[in-house]
């Protein structure tokens, strides 16, 4: 690896590819990828077998590019990281696993007790443990030291809801306290609303939008109503541009955003129709919609 | 190179993939045992000759059987605990979880091979031992040395060649089928001793041999190529996480 690439402030790039390919056999999983990513915060995003855990492992030199070259503003020993299906040593005890950590890594960053916030009882092995405790251990590594980057593959994978709200806030408490840079992987979107100010879409191995978070503006409404048929015709009354499209939840009427969608909500519910759920619809969410479709 | 000039994580990591409670007892006791084993039950006169009692004049022959079963018995726990395991530890991933949170590959290797090797010449030197005194070989200080000096440079070579054949091979039951069919092999066929091939591999030929230095020279290339090479070739392997 060459020397880490700086942006133009001078302070070191989180990520830089150059013409980047990964091939496996004939199958190329990642495809001449150019990116430039100042931002502290980066969020991966793409449908399965899109390249973001291949990314990964080239950013953290665990397999090598079939050409062009990769860098990362951060040396390895720096980093932190939680990949999507982690090897733990399971013949270990939770109070081992957690001697381990401070032993490599130094004291837990946090004033919290991490594996009393976690509820993992000390003398479980790893290997005994549930699929969202199991997860819950490979996420200290995180909190033990001094982290300057963590790269996370989808966290939050096999948590319960509770669980989730838990660990998604010690996680940004850790970002709040070590100010530590952040990569992650995620399906998730608002996980990487939370982390990240920059983010980066893959489809098949290549980079097919990068943009700026802070950037992202609503550009549709989506609504669903008791009687769809009677919101229709006063958006036809109105000639506002709508679709239908089928849900799980029923019909939704999805339109782009304009100021005349109030008063008409409002002339709706005055008649006693009911509103089920009204969201807004950012550009990178579409984006992906399109991606996943 | 001292233990401490390797990162906590590359020893703790190691001990936990390669250097635990099974590997470490295999590699240091298990040849020697098998060696003793070998040894007592090839010396004549068993009943009073199963153990302590007193050759009074060496038989080399009966020193070579301890050697053959040593080599022979190291060369299947290295097949095993090595060759299998370095494998199997990239392709369950355990291997790669450590090289995520920083480890060094090349301090790994090279801790982990020091550490075995570590573990080879304390076993072998204990073996020689009660090979000499309970056993009865009384071998003269200079005698002990050479044949000590010969079966470590063996292991070593054997170690290298374990790591080697593991990096050629990428793949644990390939590996482990390769490394103990070749070693077997190397071990039991009979080479011409004057050939460099039995120099390298075949240390049992040059035990009593007056100044043997290219039986001695040689391994010690051998082993630090294999070695060497078993190394660029982990360097530039990709590794699953």
């Amino acid at each position: 690896m060459s020397e880490p690439p700086k942006t133009l402030d001078g302070t070191p790039a989180t990520l830089e590819c150059v013409d980047l390919v990964k091939t496996y056999g004939s199958r190329r999983a990642i495809s001449n990828m150019n990116v430039f990513i100042s931002s502290s915060y980066l969020g991966l995003l793409g449908p399965n077998g899109s390249g973001k855990s291949t990314l990964i492992k080239l950013m953290l030199g665990l397999i090598h590019p079939s050409s062009g070259s990769i860098n990362m503003g951060i040396p390895k020993k720096d980093m932190r990281v939680v990949p999507d299906f982690p090897n733990l040593p399971k013949h270990l005890t939770v109070d081992q696993w957690v001697g381990l950590l401070e032993e490599i890594f130094g004291e837990c960053i946090l004033t919290e007790d991490i594996q009393f916030e976690f509820g993992l009882d000390g003398t479980a092995k790893l290997g005994s443990l549930s699929a969202g405790q199991y997860r819950k251990a490979a996420l200290m590594p995180l909190f033990y030291g001094h982290p300057k980057l963590i790269v996370l593959d989808e966290p939050t994978n096999f948590l319960d809801v509770i669980a989730r709200t838990k660990v998604l806030n010690l996680i940004k408490k850790l970002i709040n306290t070590t100010k530590c840079k952040v990569i992650m992987a995620t399906h998730r979107l608002e996980e990487v609303r939370l982390f990240c100010e920059e983010v980066l879409i893959l489809k098949e191995g290549t980079s097919v939008f990068h943009s700026s978070l802070l950037q992202d503006t609503v550009i549709q409404y989506s609504i669903t109503v008791d009687d769809p048929g009677k919101l229709i015709a006063m958006l036809e009354e109105e000639n506002i541009v709508f679709r239908v499209e089928e849900s799980v939840i029923g019909l939704e009427i999805i339109l782009h955003v304009s100021s005349q969608i109030w008063s008409i909500l409002e002339r709706f519910t005055m008649e006693g129709g009911l509103i089920f759920s009204f969201s807004a619809r950012e550009k990178l969410e579409i984006i992906l919609e399109d991606l996943y479709q | 190179m001292k233990i401490k000039n390797f990162s906590i994580i590359v020893r703790r990591a190691s001990e936990l993939i390669i250097i635990r409670s099974p590997t470490i007892f295999t590699l240091t006791a298990f040849p020697s045992i098998a060696g003793l084993f070998l040894f007592t039950f090839s010396v004549p006169n068993a009943p009073e000759g199963m153990f302590w009692f007193r050759m009074h004049f060496i038989r080399q022959e009966y020193v070579a059987v301890f050697a053959n079963g040593f080599m022979l018995s190291l060369i299947l726990s290295l097949g095993f605990f090595l060759t299998f395991r370095w494998n199997s530890s990239i392709r369950d991933r355990s291997y790669g979880y450590w090289l995520s949170q920083g480890m060094s590959r090349i301090q790994y290797v090279v801790y982990t091979y020091l550490v075995s090797l570590a573990l080879i010449t304390f076993g072998l030197f204990i073996g020689m031992m009660l090979l000499n005194f309970p056993g009865g070989s009384q071998l003269r200080p200079l005698q002990f040395a050479q044949i000590f000096f010969l079966m470590l440079l063996g292991s070593a070579t054997y170690l290298s060649l374990a790591l080697f054949i593991a990096e050629l091979t990428k793949d644990p039951e390939t590996g482990l089928l390769v490394f103990v069919s070749i070693g077997m092999l190397l071990i039991s066929a009979q080479i011409d001793p004057r050939s460099p091939i039995a120099m390298i591999f075949d240390p049992i030929n040059y035990l009593f041999a007056p100044r043997p230095l290219l039986p001695v020279f040689l391994p010690l290339i051998a082993a630090i190529v294999l070695f060497a090479l078993a190394v660029v070739l982990h360097v530039r392997r990709d590794i699953g996480l």
